[in-house]
């Protein structure tokens, strides 16, 4: 029996601090969560596996995005006839655009998230979270709200880009360049 | 500005999949050209992951069934959290419903019952979504090569060709030769297997995750410890909300679970079923607490009331309730005039003034929802007529607790009614005490 063997420790260690950024990754490459989720399962594995190569904990997240890349190549043939899926330009734009490397400025960049949510009011972030309420749930309050579909996407969107400006001026506090303002 | 909002409006109908064609092709463009909105979108893509997580971890008010599992975060490996009910399950894929995928086929189905949005005859291909195995042995063959034999009951949740949730059951897992890894999530964390053979039970007996290994490789790991084992042939784990625990050696045969200071109480003499017409030993049979509901509320309504004696109990003590019926065939109407699923609501008996109810009273003084609070509610496939239910939760043991002492009375009462059109609905009859066959309503009560 294998219990706590020192490189699955390891593994599990180095790949939990990252799981975030490397999921927010994926979705940047990938079209819905389920194919996010599947390939972080995929890349799990591989990373599992290949960890030896791995020589210093510190290029962990590099390392990883790219066999996150390689499994997101992978999925988007087996996905490609049936949802709207980016070229391959700008699949490879994407997956190179790397603005995530500064680990500093992610975990800024949580935080301020974090407070940036915390400041909409309650309606706002019930809003803001509809779309992850379940299949239909925006298509439900624009029937019983008597609105379009596409006026509370606008709204949404709105406060998408509100709660982006909110933590571009929190990072320009702590002295992080918001990257969007 | 304004093209800024709109990049932002057309990434949000993106992740929600939401998008035109159109729209898709004006996003595209962008994408390609401009350096300045895929630093957008990547954090996009950072927010959606915040708002998910978020999402997640504030919980979901609309539970398609009560769960004990506590909901959190499912990280990919070994990583946070449990399992959660299936409408939680269905907020993880958000934007991805109309985007369903082939991933699995049922491939036999032994005297199986089913309750399921997918497809049940044998050999039909499955998509995404949940399984719940009433009665009967049936497996189900993904696409990654791996088969997963339920053994009823059993609830299982298919995510995709490699992954599934064991909601609660047992199931064996077994993979061909050149199956790839297979994930099968439980309440407590999951298991990765590689041609493996192995048996999984989520909550049977005592609410824990055991693993069981067969044959072949398999990683068990926890959610919230993180810890992590590798099972090899003749061994055996544990998940549980102390952590994980394996050891070697097969299982022992099964004990059945020792009731320790439990309960179960019969209903009392005051079990009934009220017509809206008022003529009970016309059409109603003694046998049978019996619930109907027409559309506009016709004189063969019908509901029951059971009452029972908690003048032993001291509050104190009561530190679990649940409510067991035996649903029966009736023999009257007609199934297939009732709607595919029927709801069923209970109400705990709150208003004194109904509190001496009688098994003569009529129908407009007998106590009905208005006098009580809901305290639970359950569904039934119009296809099924036979079977146990069980309610538990907090409102009822909240309830029970504060009725202790004297007498509790639950109002069981039918919200779907029949299918528009000609034709008598199906009666729903639960056994009463005077069933020839079955057990008629019962309080399980466990003590400290």
């Amino acid at each position: 029996m294998t219990n706590d063997h020192p490189s699955n420790e390891r593994f599990l260690r180095v790949f939990l601090q990252k799981e975030n950024d490397l999921r927010s990754y994926a979705r940047a490459l990938l079209p819905t969560w389920e194919v996010v989720d599947e390939v972080m399962q995929e890349a799990s594995v591989v990373m599992w596996r290949k960890l030896d190569q791995l020589k210093n904990e510190e290029e962990f997240l590099p390392w990883a995005k790219v066999i996150v890349r390689y499994e997101a190549l992978r999925a988007r043939r087996t996905f490609a006839r049936d949802r709207h899926q980016f070229g391959d330009d700008v699949f490879e734009l994407l997956a190179a655009d790397d603005f995530s490397t500064e680990e500093e400025f992610l975990a800024n960049e949580r935080s301020a998230m974090k407070g940036c949510l915390a400041k909409l009011d309650p309606a706002q972030r019930e809003m803001i979270l509809l779309p992850y309420r379940g299949h239909g749930a925006v298509l439900e309050l624009a029937k019983e709200s008597g609105r379009s579909v596409n006026s509370l996407y606008k709204k949404i969107g709105r406060l998408r880009e509100k709660l982006a400006r909110c933590i571009d001026a929190q990072l320009s506090h702590t002295g992080m360049k918001g990257e969007l303002s | 500005m304004k093209q800024k909002e709109n990049w932002h409006l057309l990434i949000a109908k993106y992740q929600a999949a939401q998008l035109s064609d159109e729209e898709f092709v004006v996003l595209e463009e962008g994408l390609r050209n401009s350096e300045e909105l895929r630093a957008l979108f990547h954090r996009a893509a950072r927010v959606d992951s915040a708002l998910r997580l978020e999402s997640e971890q504030k919980g979901r008010p609309a539970q398609e069934e009560k769960s004990v599992i506590p909901f959190r975060k499912r990280p990919v490996f070994g990583g946070l959290a449990a399992v959660a009910t299936i409408a939680i399950l269905s907020a993880l894929s958000i934007t991805i419903a109309s985007q369903r995928r082939i991933v699995a086929t049922l491939v036999s189905s032994e005297n199986a019952a089913w309750e399921s949005s997918l497809p049940t005859v044998e050999g039909a291909r499955l998509s995404r979504g949940s399984l719940r195995l009433s009665t009967g042995i049936a497996t189900i063959q993904f696409d990654s090569g791996v088969d997963l034999t339920l053994e009823a009951p059993a609830r299982v949740f298919i995510k995709g060709p490699k992954r599934a949730i064991l909601v609660h059951g047992t199931v064996v897992i077994s993979a061909a030769d050149e199956a790839d890894e297979f994930m099968l999530e439980t309440g407590y964390g999951q298991a990765v297997s590689k041609q493996a053979e192995c048996i999984i039970s989520v909550g049977k007996t005592d609410g824990n995750d055991r693993f069981e290994m067969l044959s072949g490789e398999v990683w068990v790991s926890h959610d919230t410890t993180r810890e992590a084992v590798k099972l090899e042939s003749g061994e055996t784990a544990t998940l549980s909300s102390q952590g994980l625990h394996s050891s070697e050696g097969y299982v022992e045969e099964e004990a059945f679970e020792v009731f320790n200071r439990g309960l179960r109480l019969p209903s009392e003499k005051r079990s009934a079923t009220f017509i809206r017409n008022n003529h009970p030993q016309k059409w109603t049979r003694p046998e049978f607490l019996t619930l109907k509901k027409s559309i506009h509320g016709n004189s063969f309504d019908q509901y029951c009331v059971v009452s029972f004696d908690l003048g032993v109990l001291d509050p104190g003590e009561i530190q679990v309730a649940t409510l067991r019926l035996n649903l029966v065939p009736s023999g009257m109407g007609l199934a297939s005039r009732l709607p595919k699923l029927n709801r069923f609501a209970v109400y705990g008996l709150v208003n004194p003034d109904k509190e001496n109810w009688s098994n003569t009273d009529p129908w407009e003084i007998a106590p009905g929802p208005g006098d009580g609070k809901p305290v639970g509610g359950f569904e039934i496939p119009r296809s099924q007529q036979s079977g146990t239910i069980e309610i538990a939760g907090d409102e009822l043991l909240a309830l029970v607790k504060e009725k202790a002492g004297s007498s509790v009375s639950f109002i069981i009462v039918r919200e779907t009614a029949h299918v528009e059109g000609q034709g008598r609905g199906l009666t729903h009859a639960i056994a009463s005490a005077s069933h020839p066959e079955s057990a008629g309503p019962v309080l399980e009560i466990s003590m400290k």
